[in-house]
């Protein structure tokens, strides 16, 4: 079985993306082999951070592969196989969820309007920092990624965040696209958008310099 | 308030704004003039860009292969077996 092989180039120039994506033909026949070697992993660590059972995490990789190859017919090749395989993987988590017996934990507006009052509560009324003093420990962050400990601190700190922000955050930065493909998708405006990220990296501050920061103190 | 004068929330809301599209130029002079004097939107600056970091390596985590190749034949041939 054989993917006629493409250099996959974006009609916006704005963003280079740095992984060669296979593009497939409308017509051409899905390569199982390639696409599990090329794609199951980045799949499968996505799962992780969303799915705490890993069981789980890997059924829901291959139900992506199959229902992948179940509707290949479908695949027109208008976004990268990654992106599409994206998609279906999360549609998967978001079904898991919904089915879960654990329940629900999502009422996705009260996520995002109690992440926005938190991130609003860093400022005063002024707009004005609240909370303030840890512009020098950011100073020695080079290989932060490299302690386990840290890991677990930011994977902490992404869980924090409501679903909606997180989903564009991958597109950015794990599909490397764009401002205007996220826009677009997604229904945002660019000052939505923007206020999204800008919020998202508030939080992100404040839980890092709480949670990690703070106990680095000497 | 003079026009000039950003507060802190607005100068961060900037910040990220311009990683996303263009500052108008009095937007470009109201930003640099408020970093000019305030050290912790100095500092927000400097950590806008370590989380840009963090997320990107967050998200990619280069190298770390966590299905074995033995795994992903497995997959394959199941997948094979279900088409």
């Amino acid at each position: 079985m054989y993917l006629i092989e493409a250099n996959f180039t974006r009609c916006s120039i704005h963003k280079f993306t740095t992984t060669r994506s296979v593009m497939s033909k409308p017509t051409a026949i899905m390569d199982i082999d390639q696409w599990v070697h090329l794609y199951a992993d980045d799949l499968l660590r996505w799962a992780n951070t969303r799915i705490s059972n890993k069981e789980t995490a890997r059924d829901l990789v291959q139900d992506t592969f199959l229902s992948a190859l179940n509707s290949r017919g479908s695949f027109k090749g208008e976004s990268s196989p990654k992106t599409w395989l994206f998609s279906i993987l999360n549609n998967k988590i978001m079904d898991h969820y919904r089915s879960s017996k654990k329940g629900v934990l999502w009422n996705e507006t009260a996520t995002t309007q109690s992440a926005e009052s938190v991130s609003d509560e860093l400022f005063d009324r002024y707009g004005n920092w609240e909370v303030n003093g840890f512009e020098d420990q950011w100073n020695d962050t080079g290989n932060l990624l490299d302690n386990n400990k840290f890991v677990q601190v930011m994977d902490h700190c992404m869980e924090d965040l409501p679903e909606q922000w997180r989903h564009l955050l991958q597109h950015k930065y794990l599909l490397d696209k764009n401002a205007d493909d996220i826009c677009q998708e997604h229904g945002l405006s660019k000052s939505n958008y923007w206020q999204i990220l800008h919020r998202a990296k508030l939080l992100m501050k404040q839980c890092l310099e709480v949670k990690w920061f703070k106990s680095q103190r000497s | 308030m003079s026009f000039l004068m950003l507060s802190c929330k607005k100068a961060t809301e900037l910040i990220e704004k311009q990683q996303v599209t263009p500052l108008g130029w009095v937007e470009k002079i109201q930003l640099s003039s408020h970093l000019s004097m305030c050290r912790a939107c100095s500092a927000y600056k400097t950590q806008s860009k370590k989380i840009d970091q963090l997320w990107r390596v967050h998200h990619q985590m280069p190298g770390q292969e966590i299905m074995s190749d033995a795994e992903k034949k497995e997959l394959v041939e199941f997948l094979k077996k279900n088409l």
